[in-house]
């Protein structure tokens, strides 16, 4: 029986980065588990509302936190802004200082609601990485990716601020490790957390257009035919202002494709940068092929 | 120690009086090459209570919020941190400088409040509204269109309320009472 997991999908998701959403559910389907979006989840706050005050960044996100209450023990969020935060809020609240219990306080009288703290942010990186579900990928690939070299790419949100415990600050390792699992190349770069500048994407594009650069570049000379991400912003900002043509996946949608999932071909199809050269060698494992 | 090194350390919960300028954090800075005042430098003039060039400088809003240099500090201290607590009086004081992030925070947060969700396309032409940049970007913007990047219609929340209540919440209970 599938297991049950709350589903945190926040803004992008739902627009600019369709395909994030929806490969992330699918993947986990097809693996077992049930996404089961929270009801009527708000914008967690991540871009801006740290600019406007402490209580209003982590009360945002706690709103979240108490509708995810309930649906499942584990809350699941793909996108690395919106789970940088709602990890953070987690940890806010359980350090239990005053500000904290004042703010959850406040929070659960505008709700109506108690929290009782039981809510656990994961990422679908943290799931996909545990031994047993790599075991599940690994019997369950029809499609190896044989002969893509990856450049896996975590920036900011994913792996920081270090209280959120992801992984290692400066070298992560759980995109790698799955991504090897895949069948696909690894290659080793210096840029896997460099900043992409995707907070300046909107505001200030030339500024951000250099940063981007450097690191499709790295990526390029280090061997990469495309470059990894668990991030909506980063995606758009580098397949949207890059002088070249190197797409940039989804970590989620690679699954997929290595899985043999034939919607995977509608994800793709969607990308700012054409995939097709950069898929030729695996693609043709889907079901139907091109 | 200043009344404004006091104000900053209390608001931001960062040990400011702590650094020993080492220059890690500008080092490892993605926008050190844009700033006038690049990050060992805010540190620095938080601890010499310099406000008005802080609170006077663009370019602190190139902050991308990568906690690069929290992540690598040696004292623990996350200067973005210490730059929300400066924007955020800035943000509350009305008085915006001649630079576009502050009406992007403020075109974002307009519409989380508007609709409990950030309604992309709503919120860039609320932004574009704001400083009078229509053309820029219009490429992409129709590239992403075309891609099925971009919502038409706000997603809105019932608990619009609640949202609502909640930005009240900052206003009434926040440290950053303005």
């Amino acid at each position: 029986m599938a297991e049950r997991i709350g589903y945190y999908p926040g803004c992008s998701l739902h627009t600019s980065a369709r395909e994030y959403d929806l490969s992330s559910r699918a993947v986990l389907k097809a693996l077992g588990m049930d996404c089961c979006e929270i009801p009527d989840w708000n914008c967690c706050g991540a871009s801006s509302a740290h600019a406007a005050g402490h209580a209003l960044t982590y009360a945002l996100p706690l709103r979240n936190l108490i509708m995810a209450e309930g649906v499942g023990e584990d809350l699941l969020v793909p996108c690395a802004a919106c789970y940088s935060l709602l990890r953070s809020t987690e940890v806010f609240l359980a350090i239990n200082s005053g500000e904290a219990r004042k703010l959850q306080a406040d929070v659960e009288s505008v709700m109506g609601k108690a929290y009782n703290q039981k809510v656990k942010v994961v990422h679908p990186l943290d799931i996909l990485t545990r031994s047993r579900m790599l075991s599940k990928i690994k019997d369950k690939i029809s499609n190896p990716l044989k002969g893509l070299k990856l450049a896996p790419y975590y920036g900011c949100l994913l792996v920081r601020p270090e209280i959120i415990a992801f992984d290692n600050t400066e070298q992560p390792q759980k995109m790698d490790i799955l991504l090897r699992e895949l069948g696909a190349e690894v290659v080793r770069w210096s840029y896997k957390t460099e900043c992409c500048g995707g907070g300046l994407g909107i505001t200030q594009g030339s500024a951000a257009a250099p940063l981007v650069n450097r690191l499709v570049t790295e990526a390029k000379k280090a061997g990469a035919n495309a470059i990894v991400t668990a991030c909506p912003l980063c995606q758009a900002n580098l397949e949207g202002r890059q002088s070249q043509e190197m797409p940039v996946f989804y970590f989620t949608e690679l699954v997929g494709l290595a899985l043999g999932l034939p919607e995977s071909k509608k994800w793709f199809a969607s990308h700012l940068v054409d995939t097709s050269e950069a898929l030729a060698q695996v693609e043709g494992g889907l079901s139907g092929g091109r | 120690m200043s009344d404004f090194l006091e104000f900053l350390e209390a608001e931001s919960g960062q040990p400011i009086s702590r650094c020993f300028q080492c220059k890690k954090c500008s080092g490892g800075c993605p926008v050190s090459s844009y700033s006038d005042v690049k990050a060992h430098q805010v540190v620095r003039m938080a601890q010499l209570g310099r406000q008005d060039q802080l609170l006077g400088s663009t370019k602190i809003w190139y902050c991308t919020g990568c906690k690069t240099c929290h992540a690598r500090c040696p004292n623990g201290i996350d200067i973005s941190a210490i730059l929300d607590v400066i924007k955020g009086q800035i943000l509350n004081s009305q008085q915006l400088p001649a630079v576009d992030l502050p009406a992007f925070h403020q075109s974002f947060l307009a519409s989380v409040k508007r609709h409990g969700r950030v309604y992309e396309l709503g919120m860039v032409a609320g932004y574009k509204w704001r400083v009078k940049k229509w053309t820029e970007d219009k490429e992409l913007g129709i590239r992403m269109f075309f891609k099925g990047k971009l919502s038409l219609l706000p997603h809105r929340i019932s608990g619009r309320q609640q949202v609502g209540k909640i930005f009240e919440l900052q206003k009434k209970g926040g440290r950053l009472n303005g």
